[in-house]
């Protein structure tokens, strides 16, 4: 009789959890979800004025980056797995680059400005490539940032106040030395991919 | 969100319900069929309250097992944790019912899905160090391992390439000889790659 019960309760946890996977998918797809056709050259939605504090502490704008080529990744230093892979990705395009490498700023803006202080994010990509720049800010500043380039940051657990996790949109921007956008790589981009786009475009 | 709460926890319990009716009987002998290897962490600057450390399971026994919890001194609290990518978006959560080691597979934590989480830092992870953690089984108990601290960016779960992979980084496609995710721009994914722990689970060799 246990049994039949329990494979009852079974049936209906299946039911259950393909509801809460339609509810979860419906209630999640953020803003990411309309870029992930594919490359979206020179979309002018993407990218912009932002004002933010770099990891040295200084008030840095758009306009700073001008000039160069930006490799651009929105993460959290709370993050032990997938951002130190992307960072470890951007020091592999770097490297494959050469001496090419000083036409690209590789940037890491945190999703995360309240535990993300401008100490916190030097250390973070300090331990990564002297040529990242680390960016942080007000949290208005973040959210300003995030809104310019469609970028997506949002607590996962906010009640955990000191451990909450952070989910993010998982996306490199490379953005053309005028500022606009020139490609964006999903997670898991090659580094040989992303220094041969970067190439096409010296 | 309570809703979807509400039903986890229900199939939760459910999924409980079932294993424990579906335990076998257990062979005293199995235990040591169970091995933990190549544990290793990611250095972590010293402000870091956060870490994440990988550890290949390999299960040469006649039964199912799972980890269902790890320990360190390192750490406050340690979770088991996996990444999951929702349309373009990065998930870290918690894996609250353990990470199955099925009998006669191998399961590699690796970057970029499951891993062992360290929070509340009580030591810096430095490169060169090491550590104790104990891993959890269900039907396996406890094991201790070292795990090393590499590289902030170290990617790969064997450095010297001197164990026997079986040819198993080519499965799920996920790791590039030099250790980068696989994948490219988005116009060549013609896959799926929702899940970024898809190929973890490999077939061993029979023994
Ligand atoms: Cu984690």
């Amino acid at each position: 009789m246990n049994k039949v019960f329990a494979y009852a309760v079974a049936l209906l946890v299946i039911v259950g959890l393909t509801i809460a996977a339609l509810v979860f998918t419906g209630v999640l797809s953020g803003p990411g979800q309309k870029s992930r056709s594919g490359i979206i050259a020179g979309a002018p939605q993407i990218g912009g004025p932002f004002e933010l504090v770099n990891h040295k502490g200084e008030t840095v704008t758009d306009k700073d980056f001008q000039g160069k080529m930006m490799l651009v990744f929105f993460g959290y230093t709370f993050c032990p797995d997938v951002c130190p892979t992307e960072m470890q990705t951007f020091v592999q395009t770097l490297d494959l680059l050469g001496e090419d490498a000083d036409q690209v700023t590789p940037v890491f803006i945190t999703v995360d400005p309240e535990r993300d202080s401008v100490d916190v994010v030097r250390e973070f990509v300090a331990a990564f490539h002297p040529a990242i720049v680390g960016l942080t800010g007000t949290p208005e500043q973040i959210t300003q940032v995030k809104k310019q380039y469609r970028a997506y940051g949002q607590k996962a657990n906010s009640e955990d106040k000191e451990y909450y996790l952070v989910d993010h949109t998982s996306f490199t921007y490379l953005m053309g030395r005028d500022g606009s956008l020139s490609t964006v790589f999903s997670y898991g981009t090659t580094a040989e991919e992303m220094a041969k786009v970067i190439r096409e475009q010296l | 969100m309570n809703f979807v709460k509400m039903i986890a926890v229900s199939a939760l319990a459910g999924v409980a319900m079932m294993s424990s009716l579906h335990t076998p009987a257990f062979a005293a002998g199995e235990t040591s069929q169970l091995t933990a290897e190549d544990a290793w962490a990611r250095s972590r600057p010293a402000s870091a309250k956060v870490g994440g450390a990988y550890v290949t399971l390999i299960n040469n026994g006649k039964t199912d097992d799972r980890l269902i919890g790890a320990q360190s001194p390192v750490a406050d609290r340690t979770e088991l944790h996996t990444v999951e990518m929702q349309d373009g978006m990065m998930k870290m959560m918690e894996v609250k019912d353990g990470i199955p080691v099925p009998a006669g597979q191998t399961v590699a934590l690796r970057p970029g899905g499951l891993h062992v989480m360290f929070m509340g830092l009580k030591e810096t992870m430095e490169e060169g160090k090491t550590f104790p953690l104990t891993l959890t089984f269900e039907h396996a108990g406890d094991k201790q391992v070292t795990v090393q601290v590499r590289a902030a960016g170290a990617m790969k779960n064997m450095p010297h390439g001197s164990m026997n992979q079986g040819g198993s980084m080519n499965h799920g496609g996920s790791l590039n000889q030099d250790g980068t995710m696989g994948g490219g721009t988005m116009p060549h994914m013609g896959t799926d790659k929702g899940h970024m722990g898809q190929g973890e689970m490999q077939k061993q060799h029979s023994n």
